[in-house]
């Protein structure tokens, strides 16, 4: 329960990761009706029922599980009234065939339609933008088990039917990944906020993998205006000698296999000095390599020691530190592996760190149009562009 | 749900049909962690290969799981375990970091599903015991 509360917490809050690893408030009532379930089915246990197998059971168990969810969130949600009638007609219709399959009648075309409407209607909202959430992830995980249990072949069907129905399992299986995705990342891009760099604002929709502090909604002062640009100065003195990967090396930067466009070369000595944005001693270094294979430093990442410890908001909202959640990481050899995927898993072989500590990009290249934060994709190529050209 | 009454091939039923929503997710997986390659130059290519070998091994033995076949128990019990230990891993680090174990979903795909494949295939291997289906030596070698 304080697992799921802390969930609850980080969407309620004003600071918090990607909905798509949370549980969003306006569907608690889903969950509260999945929890009293149980309840219902005790009261109906008299009522007469076939002798079912297991598979129906479970069948029965996973409809009416969808079902709860469903009429939950037609009564908890804030989606508006067109919504919640969906869900009560979703609600009811999977009731249904929950109702057909206790009697030991097959779930039928009515049983595949009802979950592949719903299935499909949460790849539409996710690809519409909105942001899904755990309850709605886990909730077509039920449905998407039930189709595979629908739609299994029954005993003499033939191998081209067992082919068909894992195919389409497969299928709605990848949509739902895929739609979540996509729904995340556009949730993000219709609230920008740290990614942007500045102005996070309580409310930002995080995109998956990133973290957003609680940062006021206000103008930095004459002062935090002073302390930043002070900052980033002294930055672009201090690793002036860093445009040479090979000083960098010297200095016990990890620059081997420098590519693309956004290489982060760390200094693990650096990360334990317990010196916190300290210009000449970044943890980590920005390269980028050029159209003609000249790699030129783009500035530097600044990372606090301790997980959980707040970095310095020297600039106020111009110096806007992140982290990252749920990253997949790989011992085989250490490196970055992707992002939890919205159905859970992270690669086989890899761990999934949960938080980093906060960190801060300062970028010293000339007339870079954010100076924190993130560097524009397409800034960073026209640049890049223009010193290839150069002789 | 009482397993005792229920006969191997009903057991076994349930396990093919977990099976090939976790081999979907395992396939998905894969195709993520190949997507990530893609995007971060510095992602490794073993977990890749990792999650397609596991994606597979999971769907073949899912569909070729019966009461007489052992090595399509063994391969089921072996990458469900390594699944779950992976899932150790995963929630000693999250209690560690954050205090909290990992999101629900993958609790669910994870924890439960692994563990309900392990029940079902070592009920189904007792009930077959029990009836003499099959050799002892045959159902448990």
């Amino acid at each position: 329960m304080n697992s799921l509360l802390a969930h609850v917490d980080h969407v309620i809050g004003a600071a918090g990761g990607s909905p798509l690893y949370l549980i969003g408030t306006e569907h608690l009532a889903g969950l509260v009706a999945l929890l009293l379930l149980p309840i219902g089915a005790f009261v109906l246990r008299r009522r007469e029922t076939a002798d079912l197998t297991p598979i129906q059971w479970l069948l029965a168990a996973l409809l009416a599980a969808s079902a709860a969810i469903h009429a939950g969130l037609a009564i908890g949600s804030d989606h508006g009234a067109g919504l919640s009638v969906l869900f009560v007609v979703d609600a009811a219709v999977l009731g249904l065939v929950t109702r057909r399959v206790l009697r030991g009648q097959p779930a039928g075309p009515l049983g595949v339609a009802v979950l592949v409407g719903s299935i499909g209607a949460y790849w539409l909202s996710a690809l519409g933008g909105e942001a899904p959430d755990q309850v709605g992830l886990a909730t077509k995980l039920i449905e998407i088990l039930a189709l595979a249990i629908v739609v299994r072949p029954a005993p003499g069907q033939g191998r081209l039917r067992t082919v068909l129905g894992s195919m389409a399992i497969l299928i709605f299986t990848l949509g739902t990944a895929t739609s979540s995705w996509i729904g995340a990342f556009r949730a993000s891009a219709a609230e920008p906020g740290a990614v942007a760099g500045h102005h996070v604002h309580a409310g930002s929709v995080a995109p998956p993998g990133t973290i957003f502090p609680a940062v006021p909604t206000r103008d930095a002062t004459p002062a935090e205006r002073a302390a930043a640009a002070n900052i980033v100065e002294a930055a672009r003195i201090a690793l002036a000698r860093y445009a040479d990967p090979a000083v960098a090396a010297a200095d016990g930067y990890h620059v081997n296999g420098l590519a693309g466009i956004d290489f982060h070369a760390s200094n693990p000595a650096y990360e334990h000095d317990d010196r916190v944005l300290d210009p000449a001693h970044p943890e980590t270094l920005v390269y980028a390599v050029a159209p003609d294979g000249r790699p030129v430093l783009m500035g530097a990442m600044f990372l606090m020691p301790k997980i959980g410890t707040p970095g310095p908001t020297i600039g106020g909202p111009l110096t806007v530190w992140h982290a990252h959640q749920h990253i997949c990481f790989s011992l085989t050899p250490p490196a970055l592996a992707g992002l939890l995927s919205p159905l859970g898993t992270c690669p086989i072989g890899t761990i999934d760190v949960p938080l980093t500590p906060e960190m801060i990009h300062i970028w010293i290249v000339p007339g870079a149009p954010e100076p924190f934060g993130d560097l524009d994709e397409a800034w960073k190529r026209a640049y890049l562009q223009a010193i290839a050209s150069r002789p | 749900m009482d397993t005792t009454r229920h006969s191997t091939d009903e057991l076994l039923d349930v396990a093919r049909v977990l099976l090939l929503l976790q081999g979907a997710v395992l396939v998905a997986t894969t195709i993520e962690s190949l997507f990530w390659t893609v995007v971060f130059p510095g992602a490794a290519g073993t977990p890749f290969l990792m999650s397609a070998v596991t994606a597979v091994l999971v769907l073949v033995a899912g569909a070729r799981l019966r009461a007489h076949r052992s090595w399509a128990r063994r391969i089921v019990y072996v990458v469900e375990t390594v699944i779950l230990v992976n899932l150790v891993i995963d929630i000693a680090v999250a209690v560690v970091i954050t205090g909290h174990v990992p999101p629900i979903v993958a609790l669910l795909t994870r924890f439960v599903l692994p563990l309900s494949v392990i029940g079902l295939v070592r009920q189904s291997t007792r009930v077959t015991l029990a009836r003499g289906a099959v050799s002892p030596l045959e159902a448990t070698s």
